[in-house]
C-alpha cells in the first residue's frame, strides 16, 4: 500500500535508502518552500536538461514543461508529473544519448522535489476518493445467498477465482465479469431458485424406518430380526419430527395369539396413546397405521403390549397358551396432508360423460363429470386431476375445475394419451359435503374443414382425481428459504397480489434498497410468462427470483454518482443510508445487511456517526464478524497462502494437512481474540498467549495440550513465541520448500508489518541468495552476496530482519542448529540497533509500533473501501492514527474510525457523461 | 485410482464419433480445403511452460530435416516428423524497456500479445489482445465455444506477483482485450461441463432457453439503465456485464437456430471428478479435455498453461524437491541445471502425450494432429539470464498441410515471435496486418 499512484516499486535503491530514514514526506511540509524551490532550483534544471525536447518550441511526447508556471499547475496535472518523476528515477530520461546529462544529485533533487510537491495535500478539502462499482466476489456471493435465503449452499465455489488488487480480492477495479462468469451466475441463479422454492407441492413426505438393530434393546427382547414383548410393556424409540404437521405412524407387527381375545397394541407418542389396535395377524407381519398431528421436536414413539396372557398349564387346552406381541418395524411418514383419491372410471353414468376403456371417463361434448366430496375441515385444498385430451382444432383441450358449481380454475390440457398430465387447482373450502365437477369447455368437431390440419374431434378424458387437504403440514414443513421468499400461501390473496408482494420484498432485500415499482412490475412480467405457460405459482416465482439473482443490482454493489450537475459543489456527496448499510455489512460480514441494519437505514439513522458506531460495534460482536477476521486477516497476513505451500516431504516429513490447518487456525483465533476482546492492535506483534491444539503444541514443544480442539494457552515465560511473527503459519509461508528464506521473511516484515516495501531487485540480477561458488552457512553465503553494492542497500534492510527469525525452521519449528552449525540469529538494523534472537528483534519492532499501526490501518482501509489508497487518503489515515492513539490502539476503535471517515461515508462527485 | 477413471473417460474415443464438421459441405472460414475434396477445420493451441528451459539440452545441433533431438526433446522422437523446432525467435516486449524487474510477469503477459504490459499491481492492468483471442473473435462463432483457456494453477492468487507486476500478468496468457485477461479453467470437471453441459445429457429445453432469454432481456435493460446513471469507471464495469450478457444471448440464439450443431456427448465418456492431486494426472486430464474439445469441434482455439510464470513448484515425483523458480536461477551450477532439464523433460513428456493423443485420432484422410498447429514454449529463454530472445519453441502438427514439419529452423536473432502468429492466423483463415510488435510474416514454415 502506498500513497503513490505507482506503488513504491519505482523508487530506486538509492532513493529507498533515503526514504527509509524519512519514511514519507509529510503533508505539512511548508508550501512556500516548495514554491520557492520551483522558481530557484527546479525550473533552471528543467531548462538545462529537458527543454531541448519539451518546451514551447518542441513537445516530444506532447510534453511542454514551460506550460507549468507555478506549483499549482503541477499539482493539477499530477499524473503527468508522476510519470516525469518515474522516468527520471528510472534513468530513462533524459535519454542516454542526449547531452548535457544531469548529475546524479541533480536528478535526485528533481525527483525528490516532485515527490514532495505532489505530496502536498490540503486536508481541509473533502476528498473521499472514488470506488469503482464492486461486483460481489466469490465469498461475498456465497455469504449473501446464505443470509438472503438461509440456504446452506456454496454455489460460488465453482466460479472462477477472483482477481486480486492491492492485496485483496474485493477491489472494484480488478473484479471483472466475463461471459464464463455470467454463465455461472445464470446457472447458479437457476439452481438457487430451485433449491429455495419448493415447487413440488404437498406430497407424501419422507418415510423413516426403524428396524433390526435400530429397535434392539428398546424395551423388548430380540426374536430373530424382530423384537418380542412377552409381557405388558413398551418398545420405545426416539424420533425427531422435523416440523409441525401430520405424520403417519406405522407399526409392522404380529401376535402370538392365545386366550379369548387377540393381541392388543397401542401406539403412543410421548406416553399418550394415539390409537389402540387388535393385532390379529399371527403368521405374518401386518402394518398398523395411524395419522397423528405432532409438533416439531424429538419425541418418544412407543409400541405397547396391553393384554398379556400366560397360562401354559391351563386345564382347558383352549385356554392354554402364551400371548405375545412381535414387532418387526416402526415407521414415521410425513409430514403429509390427507389425500382422498377418486377413480373416475368407477363412477356411475349419472356422474356425467361416458366410460373410456375402463380407465376413465370421456367428455365428447360440452359437459362435466361430477361427484361429492366430504371436506373434513375448513382450509386450503388442492384438486389434482389426471387427464389428457384428444386434441383437434386450433386450441388445446380446456378444462374447468368446479366446486359447489363455481369454477375455481381453468387448465389447458395439452397432454395426450401417450403421456397424460396432472392439472391442479387450489381452493379454500369450508367444511362439508360438496360437489366437485370437471367440465369440458371447448368442444370442437369438424370433419370437413378445407384445411386438413383443422379437421378433427376434440375430447377430454379424465382419469383419477386426488383431493389433498386441508393443506397444513406442507406449509409447516416448507424450507426456511421458501418462506423467506413467499411468506404466505398463494391463496391468501389473488396470485398476482401475493406474487407482487413476495417479489417486492425479495427484491428489496436482494438489491439492498427499496426496489422501484418499475422493477417489480418487470419481474411480475416474468411471473406471468410462466403462469401463461401453465406453470404453478411456485414455478413462476422461481423465474422471478432467478432474474433478481442475475440482475446487476444484485451482483454489483451499486452506488450512484450524482447526475452531472454544473452547480454541484466539488468534492464528495454523502452515500445514501442504503449504500452506507451495504458498505458496512460487506466490510464486516462480507454479506448483505441484516434486518436491524436495514431498519436503521430505513429510518435514516446511519448518517449519524453515533448510530454508525453503535451498528459497527454490534456487527463486530456478531458471529458473522468471523468472516471479516478470516478474510481480512487471511489476505493481509497472507495466511491464505498456506494452502499452496509445499515443504519438501523429504526434509519435513511431519508436515501434513492437519498441521497446515492448525497453523492457519492459530493465527485466525489469535487475530479473532484481538478483535472480539477489543484489545490493542499492538498485541498482534507481541503477546503472552496464543491458541493451540495438541498437534501444534507438539510442533512448538509446548507440553500439556491434549486433543484436537484449540484453546487459549499462556505461553511459558521462556517461550520464544508470542505474536504473529513467531507463529508457524507466517514462518512457513515465508520459507522455501527446502529451507528458510531470511530474504522472504525480512521482506514480509517490511511489506506487511512496517509498510515500507523494498523496491524490486534491479533488472537482470538473479535472486540474491543463489550464487555461484559461495561457501559456508546460509548467512555467510548471503553476506558475500550483499557485498554486491547494487543489492546491498536493500538487502541490508531485509536480511537482518529475516535472520532474526533463523531459529525457526522452514515450517516454524524451533532449532538451535542448521546443517551442523549453530544458528546465529543476531543482527544490526540500518539504524544501528542490534539484537540477538527473535525476542530482541520483536522488542525492537514494538518500538516501531507507529509504522505497524499505519500499515494495519492502510490495509484495513483498502479492504473496507475496496480501492487502493491515494495520496489524499493520508489525511484520513493521519487523523485515524491520532484518534487511535487516544484510545489505547483498540481494534474496535480503529474500525469505527474507518467507518466514520469521509472516505467511507462519501463518494466522489463524478457524474456520467450523458 | 484417478488415472484409471481418466483412462475410462477416454475409452473408445477416436473412432466412431460423429464429427459436426463432416456435415459441413461448403468450406467456411477457418476450414481448409485439402486434396481429395474433404475439409477439416484447422485447430490452434498454445501451450505455455514457465521459467524458460535449459537451452543447451533443448536446441538441436543440426538445422534442416536431418537433425537429432537433444535430451529434453527426446520424448518427442515418435513425432519428430510432425514438428518444427523453431530457434532464434524473441519476444522483445518482455524485456524491461525501462521498467526494471518483473521478467516473469512480463514474459507471460506478452507471450501471445507482443505488447509490453503496464507495470502495476493494481487496477490499471493493460497488455494487448492475444493471438488466440484475435482468432476467436474472428471465427469463434463457428463453434460452441469461441476458445478454451486452460491451466493447472489458478489465475491470479495475490496482488503483487512479480516486482510490482499484477498477478493478472503472471497467471494469464489469453487477453480478450488489453485490459481483460481471460481466466483459466483448471478443473477438468468444469471443462467437461462447458463442453457437454451441466446435467447428464440434459440439453437446455426450449422452455428453459426461452425463460433464460427473458431473464437476460430484463437484466440487460437494467444494466443499460444503470449505465446511464453511473460515473465513467463504473460504466466500464457495467459494460463488461453487458458484453457478457450479449455473448450469452448470442449463444442462446445460435443454439436455437441450430446454426451451431449441438455436440453430442459421447456415451462412453465419464465426467472427470475434479482436480487430480497428482500434477501429471492433472496436466494429462486437462490435455485430454482439450483433445476432446478439438475432436468434437467444440472449439478450434485453445491455450493451456502448465504452471504460472515464475512458478516455484517442486517436482518431488521426479526427484526434484527444490522450487522450479529457485532452480532456474542456477548461476551455472551443473546440478541445478540438471534439475531444470529434468523439469523441462517432464513437461515435454506431457507434450508428447498430448501429441500422441491427437495423432491417434483419425480425421478425414489424416489425423487430428495433421489438422492442428500446437505451439509449445516459454517466454523466457534461460531462466538464469531472464533473456527473451532464443526462446524454446516447438510447433507441432501439419496445420492442414500448410506447415512443412520434420525440421529444425533457425531465424535471425531477435525475429519477433509475433511474426509466427501472423503466419498462424493466415493459416486459420483469419489474417490480420499486424499484432503487437510484429514486423511481418514468418517465412520458411512451409519449406
Amino acid at each position: 500500500m502506498s500513497y503513490r499512484h505507482r506503488p513504491p516499486l519505482l523508487v530506486t535503491a538509492a532513493l529507498f535508502t533515503l526514504l527509509f530514514a524519512l519514511p514519507a514526506v509529510r503533508a505539512d511540509d511548508d508550501p512556500a518552500a516548495v514554491s520557492d524551490a520551483y522558481r530557484d532550483r527546479i525550473v533552471p534544471l528543467l531548462k538545462t536538461y529537458c527543454y531541448s525536447c519539451h518546451s514551447n518550441d518542441k513537445q516530444e511526447a506532447g510534453l511542454n514543461l514551460e506550460a507549468y508556471p507555478d506549483v499549482d499547475s503541477i499539482v493539477k496535472d499530477r499524473a503527468q508529473w508522476e510519470n516525469i518523476q518515474y522516468f527520471i528515477e528510472d534513468g530513462d530520461m533524459p535519454p542516454v544519448d542526449v547531452e548535457p546529462r544531469p548529475l546524479e544529485e541533480e536528478a535526485r533533487e528533481l525527483t525528490e522535489w516532485i515527490e514532495a510537491t505532489l505530496s502536498q495535500i490540503d486536508c481541509n478539502l473533502v476528498e473521499p476518493g472514488s470506488v469503482t462499482l464492486r461486483r460481489l466476489n466469490r465469498a461475498e456471493y456465497n455469504f449473501t445467498i446464505q443470509d438472503l435465503l438461509g440456504l446452506d449452499f456454496q454455489p460460488a465455489d465453482d466460479f472462477p477465482a477472483d482477481d486480486v488488487g492491492y492485496g485483496f480480492d474485493n477491489i472494484g477495479d480488478v473484479l471483472t465479469l466475463d461471459p464464463l462468469l455470467l454463465e455461472k451466475y445464470l446457472a447458479a441463479a437457476e439452481e438457487i431458485s430451485r433449491r429455495a422454492i419448493d415447487a413440488a407441492g404437498p406430497g407424501p413426505g419422507k418415510t423413516i424406518l426403524y428396524y433390526n438393530r435400530l429397535i434392539r434393546d428398546k424395551g423388548a427382547e430380540s426374536l430373530g430380526d424382530d423384537q418380542i414383548l412377552a409381557s405388558n410393556g413398551e418398545l420405545t424409540i426416539e424420533h425427531a419430527f422435523p416440523s409441525d404437521g401430520r405424520y403417519i405412524l406405522k407399526v409392522r407387527a404380529y401376535g402370538h395369539q392365545a386366550g379369548p381375545e387377540p393381541v392388543r397394541m397401542a401406539i403412543r407418542i410421548d406416553g399418550e396413546t394415539v390409537e389402540e389396535f387388535d393385532v390379529e395377524a399371527e403368521d405374518r407381519h401386518k402394518t398398523y397405521t395411524v395419522p397423528h398431528a405432532v409438533s416439531a421436536g424429538t419425541r418418544r414413539f412407543s409400541v405397547a403390549f396391553l393384554n398379556d396372557y400366560y397360562r401354559p398349564d391351563a386345564e382347558d387346552p383352549d385356554e392354554r397358551g402364551d400371548r405375545n406381541l412381535i414387532i418387526n418395524r416402526l415407521e414415521v411418514q410425513g409430514p403429509t396432508d390427507p389425500v382422498a383419491s377418486k377413480d373416475l372410471a368407477k363412477l356411475p353414468d349419472e356422474a356425467g360423460g361416458d366410460d373410456y376403456q375402463g380407465v376413465g371417463r370421456i367428455l365428447a361434448t360440452h359437459g362435466e363429470v361430477a361427484f361429492e366430496h366430504d371436506f373434513e375441515r375448513d382450509g386450503e385444498y388442492r384438486v389434482r386431476v389426471r387427464a389428457f385430451g384428444q386434441q383437434a382444432g386450433p386450441d388445446p383441450v380446456r378444462m374447468g375445475i368446479k366446486i359447489d358449481g363455481e369454477t375455481i380454475d381453468v387448465a389447458d390440457v395439452t397432454a395426450t394419451e401417450d403421456e397424460p398430465g396432472t392439472y391442479e387447482a387450489r381452493v379454500r373450502v369450508s367444511e362439508g359435503n360438496r360437489p366437485v365437477a370437471l367440465a369440458f369447455l371447448n368442444d370442437y368437431y369438424n370433419t370437413d374443414h378445407p384445411d386438413e390440419s383443422l379437421r378433427g374431434d376434440r375430447n377430454l378424458i379424465l382419469g383419477r382425481v386426488e383431493i389433498v387437504g386441508p393443506v397444513e403440514s406442507y406449509y409447516a414443513a416448507l424450507p426456511e428459504s421458501h418462506r423467506r421468499i413467499i411468506a404466505e400461501p398463494a391463496l391468501s390473496g389473488s396470485y398476482e397480489q401475493v406474487a407482487r408482494k413476495s417479489i417486492r420484498r425479495f427484491a428489496n432485500r436482494a438489491f439492498r434498497r427499496p426496489a422501484s415499482e418499475h422493477e417489480v412490475e418487470r419481474l411480475m412480467d416474468l411471473f406471468r410468462l410462466v403462469r401463461r405457460d401453465g406453470g404453478s405459482f411456485e414455478e413462476a416465482m422461481q423465474l422471478a427470483v432467478q432474474a433478481v439473482l442475475v440482475s446487476p443490482h444484485f451482483l454489483f454493489r451499486v452506488e450512484y454518482g450524482s447526475a452531472p450537475d454544473p452547480d454541484a459543489p466539488e468534492g464528495g456527496r454523502p452515500l445514501s443510508d442504503w449504500e452506507l448499510a451495504s458498505r458496512l455489512s460487506y466490510f464486516l460480514w462480507s454479506s448483505m445487511p441484516d434486518e436491524a441494519l436495514f431498519r436503521a437505514a430505513f429510518e435514516g439513522k446511519l448518517r449519524d456517526p453515533a448510530e454508525l458506531q453503535r451498528q459497527t460495534l454490534r456487527m463486530l460482536d456478531d458471529p458473522k464478524a468471523s468472516r471479516f477476521i478470516e478474510r481480512f486477516a487471511g489476505q493481509w497476513l497472507q495466511i491464505q497462502n498456506l494452502s499452496t505451500v509445499n515443504p519438501d516431504p523429504g526434509q519435513f516429513p511431519d508436515f501434513d494437512d492437519p498441521l497446515r490447518e492448525a497453523m492457519r487456525r492459530e493465527t485466525e483465533l489469535f487475530f479473532e481474540a484481538v478483535v472480539r476482546e477489543d484489545r490493542s492492535i499492538l498485541d498482534l506483534i507481541d503477546s503472552e498467549e496464543t491458541f493451540l491444539n495438541e498437534r501444534l503444541a507438539r510442533h512448538y514443544g509446548i507440553p500439556g495440550v491434549a486433543g484436537d480442539e484449540f484453546r487459549r494457552v499462556s505461553l511459558p515465560a521462556d517461550s520464544p513465541r508470542g505474536g504473529i511473527l513467531t507463529q508457524a503459519s507466517i514462518l512457513t509461508i515465508t520459507s522455501n520448500p527446502t529451507r528458510t528464506s531470511p530474504v522472504k521473511r525480512g521482506k514480509y516484515i517490511l511489506d506487511q508489518i512496517l509498510g515500507t516495501p523494498p523496491p524490486p531487485p534491479p533488472p537482470d540480477v538473479p535472486e540474491l541468495e543463489e550464487g555461484p561458488e559461495l561457501t559456508g552457512t546460509l548467512r555467510e553465503r548471503m553476506q558475500q552476496h550483499s557485498a554486491n553494492p547494487s543489492c546491498a542497500s536493500c538487502h541490508k534492510r531485509m536480511d537482518p530482519l529475516g535472520f532474526g527469525f533463523e531459529n525457526f525452521d522452514a515450517i516454524g519449528r524451533w532449532r538451535d542448529q542448521d546443517g551442523g552449525a549453530t544458528i546465529d540469529a543476531s543482527g544490526t538494523l540500518p539504524g544501528g540497533d542490534s539484537f540477538n534472537g527473535p525476542a530482541d528483534l520483536k522488542a525492537l519492532l514494538t518500538t516501531r509500533s507507529d509504522e505497524f499501526a499505519r500499515t494495519l490501518t492502510e490495509n484495513l482501509m483498502t479492504y473496507a473501501l475496496g480501492r487502493g489508497l491515494e495520496y489524499f487518503d493520508r489525511c484520513a489515515v493521519d487523523r485515524i492514527l491520532a484518534d487511535l492513539d487516544r484510545h489505547d490502539s483498540r481494534f474496535g476503535r480503529l474500525v469505527v474510525d474507518i467507518v466514520t471517515s469521509d472516505a467511507f461515508r462519501m463518494r466522489k462527485n463524478e457524474g456520467g457523461e450523458n | 485410482m484417478f488415472s484409471l477413471s481418466r483412462r475410462t473417460a477416454l475409452k473408445g474415443l477416436g473412432t466412431a464419433m460423429a464429427l459436426p464438421w463432416l456435415e459441413a459441405m461448403a468450406p467456411a472460414a477457418g476450414i481448409a480445403s485439402r486434396p481429395g475434396g474433404k475439409v477439416a477445420p484447422t485447430r490452434m493451441a498454445f501451450l505455455y511452460v514457465p521459467n524458460g528451459a535449459h537451452m543447451q539440452e533443448w536446441t538441436p545441433e543440426q538445422l534442416g530435416a536431418d537433425f537429432s533431438l537433444p535430451r529434453i526433446l527426446i520424448p518427442l522422437n515418435p513425432y519428430k516428423q510432425d514438428l518444427l523446432v523453431l530457434s532464434g525467435l524473441a519476444q522483445d516486449m518482455a524485456r524491461a524497456h525501462g521498467n526494471g524487474g518483473g521478467d516473469h510477469a512480463r514474459s507471460m503477459a506478452c507471450f501471445l500479445t507482443g505488447v509490453h504490459p503496464v507495470k502495476t499491481n493494481g487496477a490499471d492492468i493493460r497488455a494487448g489482445v492475444s493471438v488466440d483471442q484475435v482468432a476467436a473473435a474472428a471465427m469463434g462463432y463457428h463453434t460452441r465455444l469461441p476458445s478454451l483457456e486452460l491451466g493447472i494453477d489458478p489465475s491470479a492468487q495475490s496482488g503483487n506477483c512479480d516486482s510490482g507486476y499484477s498477478c493478472a500478468y503472471s497467471s494469464n496468457i489469453s487477453w480478450r482485450t488489453p485490459t481483460q485477461p481471460v481466466p483459466k479453467e483448471i478443473n477438468p470437471r468444469l471443462v467437461f461441463e462447458r463442453l457437454f453441459g451441466n446435467d447428464d445429457a440434459e440439453q437446455l429445453s426450449e422452455r428453459r432457453r426461452r425463460y433464460n432469454k427473458s431473464v437476460l432481456d430484463l437484466v440487460s435493460e437494467d444494466a443499460k439503465h444503470l449505465h446511464n446513471r453511473l460515473g465513467v469507471n463504473d460504466r466500464r464495469k457495467v459494460d463488461e456485464y453487458l458484453g457478457s450478457v450479449r455473448e450469452i444471448e448470442r449463444r442462446l440464439v445460435a443454439a436455437e437456430q441450430k446454426r451451431i450443431e449441438e455436440v453430442e456427448r459421447p456415451d462412453d465418456i465419464v465426467k472427470p471428478e475434479g482436480v487430480p492431486k497428482d500434477n501429471q494426472d492433472h496436466i494429462r486430464l486437462i490435455l485430454d479435455m482439450l483433445v476432446l474439445a478439438f475432436q468434437t469441434d467444440s472449439t478450434r482455439i485453445a491455450t493451456m498453461v502448465f504452471a504460472n510464470e515464475g512458478s516455484n513448484k517442486s517436482y518431488n515425483w521426479i526427484d526434484v524437491p527444490d522450487g522450479h523458480h529457485y532452480l532456474s536461477h542456477h548461476q551455472g551450477d551443473a546440478e541445478k541445471q540438471d534439475k531444470i532439464a529434468r523439469i523441462n523433460l517432464f513437461h515435454v513428456e506431457q507434450l508428447a502425450y498430448f501429441l500422441g493423443r491427437l495423432k491417434e485420432i483419425p480425421e478425414g484422410d489424416g489425423t487430428l494432429l495433421d489438422h492442428s498447429m500446437i505451439l509449445y514454449g516459454s517466454g523466457i529463454g534461460d531462466g538464469n539470464r531472464h533473456n527473451h530472445n532464443e526462446l524454446p519453441l516447438v510447433l507441432a502438427g501439419g496445420g492442414c498441410g500448410m506447415i512443412k514439419t520434420g525440421r529444425h529452423v533457425r531465424y535471425d536473432e531477435n525475429t519477433p515471435l509475433n511474426n509466427l502468429y501472423l503466419s498462424m492466423l493466415d493459416r486459420m483463415d483469419t489474417p490480420i496486418d499486424e499484432l503487437g510488435d510484429s514486423t511481418g510474416r514468418l517465412d520458411r514454415l512451409d519449406g
